[in-house]
């Protein structure tokens, strides 16, 4: 228990810099965002008038207390943009992103096991060089080429699916197979040499020798045991996941945190920006803790 | 030793797979093993002890072929059936129920992930012992309680990490009784162990064989082992039995030049540690050309014969054969090399393979 606190103590560490790494970053871009934000013609006085209400007159390290206090207090500024708090946009933005990462992760984790498993079973035999080529392609095609295949093979040859995401589940297959492509590609590939490295393991010497078979010895001793690396990668997947949300949402029109982002950085709109990044880097370290949770509760020697 | 036979190993050839040739560790050994009984393997390390032991059950590693040879298992109604021969579905019928073995490393020849009362129940759903749940628990917790697993019922949940090396040994041992096997092969059952936990195994050992009338093929490279468990002992060096008698008759009158080194090396209280005596010289590597006694390079006696041809397995007694040419000829036996190849009169040259 008191690892799992000191956890979240990193996670909120983690978060601190975040803030500061992508406040200074922000803030090293050259311009000012008040005179970006008027247009060319707007006279000195009405830029100055905004730069001060927006605190870019104040000192750095003033700026980035202001920010952080702001932060703590759930304001995480306005967008420039869109003139709405940043909070609400991103609360807005937020289910969709879930949604697409939970059913990438979804396809990613039972296709990819799967076929791991299949080509580790039937390893160096035709299943194995088929499924390895498959995932190899996971692995190498990027994420937009892939959502373009999916949408023209899908919706244009066949019109089985929808183009576009429409807050229907069915038109979240695609965008979830597009996002979940490359991980699924990388979890196949991890639980195939893991599984396999279990064969060296004694135990599945004493589990044949108890009388299971080797394929059922590989399936019911080895595969826990393969899993726990493969867990692991799960949660340094999500991160991917979210960079990869960036192109899928744009490509199928989904409004989740990766669009935000994209038009936050299209608007020059830092305060949005920011608020987009430190979302995505809060799931991905809520990513880590899940992927340790679950590593604790299957392997009992990580137990306290 | 030919009354009543469990398994009987002949001419069994073992071969590894090195680069594109086969290399044959294990060359054409005959071994007996009577009910009842316990029998010993002693050789050094790399000898091919633990190839023999994986080729009875068949969990050799995948470049390992058994080449040659037969493995008779005698059913108690008199049937014979080939081990060798068996198919994968059908000897794992036979392992845990039949034969059962035990492991050198007991730190990581059970799973890490599952309960050790769970790993030792598993036995009995695979080869449908005991169907219902409850029952099944209550025999595991009985048997830990037999191999000397103190709160067997606590322990039963225990994770192997919990344990110390002697209980998961002792873990091993439930595991491998619970199935009530006719033959437990113990593949150097006490090496990862320190000496007092190593005479309780053994002891452990020896009297589960009695109270289940089980066979044990006990492998091991400690003439110490073999003298407080085995009834009859093989001599193994490189693949091939150099010396077998009654354990009795082997410590008082070994023969081969190796198993003398093997018992000399045993230390005794009041050795001076300094001068501990090892045998000189390390496994020659292998020359499938060589044709001469494999252990030669390292035998103190220098005949000439010993380079050109093996020596064949002579008869000293009924309880005792040797493959010397230097102790077979003193003792003018002829060679008889078991049942197996009744007719060559003339004497097997280099191993049986090939
Ligand atoms: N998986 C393997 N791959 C290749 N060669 C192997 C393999 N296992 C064993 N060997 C070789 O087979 C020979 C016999 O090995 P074996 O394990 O039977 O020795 P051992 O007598 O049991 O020795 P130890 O006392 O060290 O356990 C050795 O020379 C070893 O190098
Ligand atoms: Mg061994």
């Amino acid at each position: 228990m008191s690892a799992f606190i000191r956890r979240c103590v990193g996670v909120l560490l983690v978060l601190l810099g975040v803030m500061l790494l992508i406040f200074i970053v922000l803030r090293i871009i050259p311009g000012n965002p008040a005179a970006v934000l008027l247009s060319e013609h707007a006279n000195k006085e009405t830029i100055e008038r905004l730069t001060a209400s927006m605190n870019l007159d104040k000192a750095l390290p003033e700026q980035f207390l202001l920010y952080l206090s702001g932060a703590l207090r759930g304001d995480l500024g306005q967008s420039y943009y869109l003139k709405r708090p940043v909070l609400d946009l991103v609360l807005e933005a937020f289910p969709f992103t879930v949604k697409l990462t939970i059913f990438s992760a979804a396809f990613a984790w039972i296709f990819g096991i799967a076929v791991g498993v299949i080509s580790a079973v039937y390893q160096n035999r035709l299943p194995d060089y088929l499924f390895r080529g498959i995932s190899l392609l996971g692995v190498s095609v990027p994420v937009f080429m892939v959502a373009l295949f999916l949408q023209y093979l899908f919706y244009f040859k066949f019109s089985l699916l929808p183009l576009l995401y429409d807050g229907s589940a069915v038109s979240m297959i695609l965008p979830a197979i597009a996002l979940g492509w490359n991980s699924a590609g990388s979890v196949a590939r991890l639980t195939r040499s893991s599984l396999i490295e279990q064969n060296n393991e004694l135990y599945l010497d004493t589990a044949k020798a108890k009388g299971l078979t080797a394929k059922a010895a590989l399936l019911k001793h080895g595969l826990k045991n393969a899993m726990l690396p493969v867990i692991t990668m799960l949660a340094l997947q999500l991160s991917s996941m979210l960079s990869g949300a960036v192109i899928t949402e744009s490509v199928f029109g989904i409004a989740g945190i990766g669009k935000l982002a994209l038009s936050a950085v299209e608007t020059r709109d830092m305060p949005l920006l920011q608020g987009t990044v430190l979302f995505s880097a809060f799931i991905i370290s809520l990513g880590n803790i899940i992927s340790d949770l679950i590593n604790t509760c299957i392997d009992p020697r990580l137990r306290v | 030793m030919s009354e009543d036979k469990l398994l009987e190993i002949n001419n069994l050839t073992v071969s590894i797979k090195e680069g594109k040739e086969m290399l044959p560790v294990v060359r054409g050994i005959n071994i007996t093993v009577p009910r009842n009984k316990i029998i010993g393997i002693v050789g050094e390390s790399g000898c091919g002890k633990s190839i023999t032991a994986k080729s009875i059950n068949h969990i050799l590693p995948p470049a390992a072929k058994i080449t040659a040879g037969s493995m008779i298992w005698h059913e108690a109604s008199g049937q014979q059936t080939d081990l060798v021969t068996l198919k994968e579905k059908e000897i794992r019928k036979r392992c845990g129920k039949d034969l059962a073995m035990i492991f050198q490393e007991p730190m990581s020849s059970l799973n890490p992930m599952m309960t050790i009362g769970s790993q030792i129940k598993e036995l009995l759903k695979i080869h449908k012992l005991e169907n219902n749940p409850q029952k099944a628990k209550a025999r595991v917790i009985e048997m830990l309680d037999a191999v000397g697993i103190p709160e067997p019922a606590l322990r039963y949940k225990a994770y192997p990490h919990e344990l110390s090396g002697g209980m998961r040994q002792r873990v091993m041992i439930a595991m491998a009784m619970i199935g009530q096997p006719k033959l437990l092969i113990a593949d150097e059952p006490t090496t990862a162990l320190d000496v007092t936990t190593q005479a309780q195994i053994l002891k452990l050992i020896r009297k589960m064989c009695e109270s289940y009338s089980m066979s044990a093929l006990m492998i091991t490279h400690n003439m110490g082992v073999v003298s407080s468990t085995c009834d009859y002992v093989y001599v193994m060096y490189l693949g091939t039995i150099m010396e077998e008698a009654l354990t009795q008759e082997l410590f008082n009158n070994p023969l081969h030049p190796y198993t003398r080194g093997l018992l000399s090396s045993i230390p005794k209280l009041g050795d001076n540690p300094e001068f501990l005596k090892t045998i000189p010289g390390n496994i020659p590597v292998d020359s499938k050309k060589f044709k001469g006694c494999k252990f030669c390079m390292r035998c103190s006696d220098d005949i000439k014969k010993c380079f050109f041809e093996e020596a064949p397995l002579y008869k000293v007694s009924e309880n005792h054969y040797v493959r010397c040419h230097l102790a077979g000829s003193d003792n003018k036996i002829v060679n008889s090399e078991d049942t197996s190849n009744k007719a060559g009169s003339e004497t097997v040259k280099g191993g049986k393979n090939k």
